[in-house]
């Protein structure tokens, strides 16, 4: 798998608190990489780390097969935009002064795009207002029409949708799910609204105390996630065996325990067994949410 | 650091702040002007050399407040992440601020000297001094205000908060001008004051007594030390032309702004920015 950025053990140090603690995460190519993690996590250092804002104390991170201590690094972060916490424009412009100024620090040599862009964004119909009028909105999807300009291959937002109302959530993903699809855009975002990041992303690493907890895709969390009924036996050989016979999905946890993605018969399941000289101890219904996995990750106690 | 200049000077050409210092600049040399005319009138006698010193005391806000309020909204609105980013150096990023500063400075000192070019030769009687002498003193009054631009460069690129910046910058500005101040008054004692006293017999005696106010040796070089090298020291000494040592004005106007430049890189290159 082709990767756009990977950090390894990477390491930042504020005097004596570590905002990060070794991570090693890996953002592939085309993903929409959903980095979730509570308040304090890591989460904005991380990026703050990869945009070139702050140095690592230790470790490294790979941008598109550049190490950061590479001094041709600047060439991979050419390819790269990014919105960090607040978007970054100037308020006393309007967007597509805004974007004309971007345009000439990327040293582009003219301002051809800035229409398309403004209307990628939804923010054709400004005319010469200011930023400074914008919604909270807009002044989000215009940071995102700044960090497009250039044309890069790998997007990174922090927290997009924080503070926006429902009507902003929802244009904010559809633009983000549009970049992804449209152009191939990768997209590393991170947010603490879980069940916004599950309507996005691709591939998700949940992030606690500045380390990775975990590192997965959509379809093995969903798998994780997915609805069951989690079936205790004496022996789970034989549970195999029926399940088998029955055609129920299912996957085995251990030899007592295994989980069926299915509506099973009780009565018919139970009788089935105990031809198999098999006992059924225990049935519960799981229905594990995304919050309730991040909680079983990262341990309760606090807000995601 | 070409982009960042393009991308700055386009910026710089619409900023409130740089026209609101050229128009006040402007107007301080119109009031030069306007004061050589008055005193004219009454028989006092101006020169083209006093003319051209005037601005000094002014010329030490414009860069603090260029800085405060034009490098300022960079890291308040989060324009200077834009360039980083977008993968410009950090040593660029920092000069072409620089740059920027010494031109909208430069450009705000020119609009004091319009007025007085164009009117002032009509009003004086001369330069005053050797041609020569009044050029170092013009380029040592531009290298004061470069030094200045330099250290408010190096302020603005290190305090990330635009009004702490401002009023961090403006109050240092303000101490300056006091300290050089209190130079300046130390320098100016005279070495003797003269006493009158009034004899018994009804008859004003007058003598000349030392003055203990009155700087000598060692201490009166170190007070013209710091009065020279201070930049806001030497915005006084030029005003009120008091200039000692012209060329080691010039010569510690750059050291500042080297030393300033120097050690603002590599401090910005370590900053941690949000």
């Amino acid at each position: 798998m082709e990767y756009v950025l990977q950090t390894v053990k990477l390491t930042k140090r504020y005097r004596q608190f570590n905002a990060l603690n070794g991570l090693t995460m890996n953002v592939p190519r085309g993903a929409i990489y959903g980095l979730v993690g509570r308040n304090g996590a890591g989460k904005t250092t991380l990026i703050r780390l990869i945009c070139g804002l702050q140095e690592p104390t230790d470790g490294m991170y790979v941008l598109y097969g550049r190490k950061h201590t590479d001094r041709d690094i600047d060439r991979s972060r050419r390819r790269m935009g990014a919105v960090v916490e607040t978007p970054s424009i100037y308020l006393d412009m309007s967007a597509e002064d805004n974007l004309r100024q971007q345009y000439r620090v990327l040293g582009l040599p003219s301002f051809e795009g800035i229409a398309e862009l403004l209307e990628l964004v939804g923010l054709e119909d400004t005319g010469k207002k200011k930023a400074r009028h914008f919604s909270l909105g807009m002044k989000q999807r215009l940071g995102i029409a700044v960090a497009l300009a250039g044309d890069p291959d790998f997007l990174v937002l922090d927290e997009p949708v924080n503070g926006l109302d429902p009507q902003g959530i929802i244009e904010i993903r559809e633009l983000i799910l549009r970049l992804n699809r449209e152009k191939q855009i990768t997209v590393l975002i991170s947010s603490h609204i879980l069940d916004e990041l599950s309507r996005l992303a691709t591939h998700y690493g949940f992030i606690d105390g500045g380390h990775m907890v975990k590192e997965l895709s959509a379809k093995e969390l969903e798998a994780a996630c997915r609805k069951c009924v989690r079936l205790t036996v004496t022996d789970a050989g034989a549970l195999a065996r029926v399940l088998d016979a029955l055609g129920a999905e299912y996957k085995i946890l251990d030899s007592e325990t295994a989980d069926v993605y299915q509506k099973l018969n009780v009565s018919q399941l139970t009788l089935a067994l105990a031809a198999q000289n098999c006992e059924l101890l225990d049935i519960q219904e799981r229905d594990e949410s995304l919050e309730s996995y991040f909680v079983s990750l990262v341990g309760g106690g606090r807000h995601a | 650091m070409h982009d960042l200049l393009r991308a700055g000077f386009s910026r710089l050409w619409r900023a409130p702040v740089f026209w609101l210092g050229v128009a006040v600049m402007a107007c301080c040399g119109g009031l030069v002007c306007l004061n050589a005319y008055d005193g004219s009138q009454r028989g006092i006698i101006y020169f083209m050399g006093d003319l051209c010193r005037y601005h000094c005391i002014v010329t030490v806000f414009l860069p603090a407040v260029f800085c405060g309020l034009f490098l300022g909204t960079e890291y308040e609105q989060g324009a200077i992440r834009n360039k980083l980013i977008a993968g410009k150096s950090r040593p660029a990023v920092y000069f072409s601020s620089l740059i920027l500063t010494l031109a909208a400075c430069l450009l705000m000192i020119g609009a004091y000297f319009v007025p007085v070019v164009t009117v002032g030769p009509f009003l004086t009687a001369g330069l005053g001094i050797g041609p020569g002498m009044l050029a170092l003193v013009l380029g040592g009054e531009l290298l004061m205000a470069a030094a200045l631009c330099g250290l408010c460069t190096l302020g603005s690129m290190l305090i990330s908060r635009k009004a702490v910046l401002a009023v961090t910058l403006l109050l240092a500005v303000l101490g300056g001008l006091a300290v050089g101040g209190y130079l300046e008054g130390r320098l100016a004692e005279p070495e003797f004051n003269q006493v009158i006293m009034m004899t018994e017999a009804g008859e004003l005696d007058a003598s000349d007594r030392e003055n203990p106010s009155y700087l000598r040796d060692r201490e009166r070089e170190v007070y013209q030390f710091v009065a020279d090298f201070l930049p806001t020291g030497q915005a006084l000494l030029y005003n009120f032309d008091m200039v000692v040592h012209p060329a080691a004005m010039c010569l510690y106007s750059l050291l500042i702004l080297a030393a300033s430049t120097g050690g603002g890189i590599l401090a910005f290159r370590r900053k941690d920015l949000k």
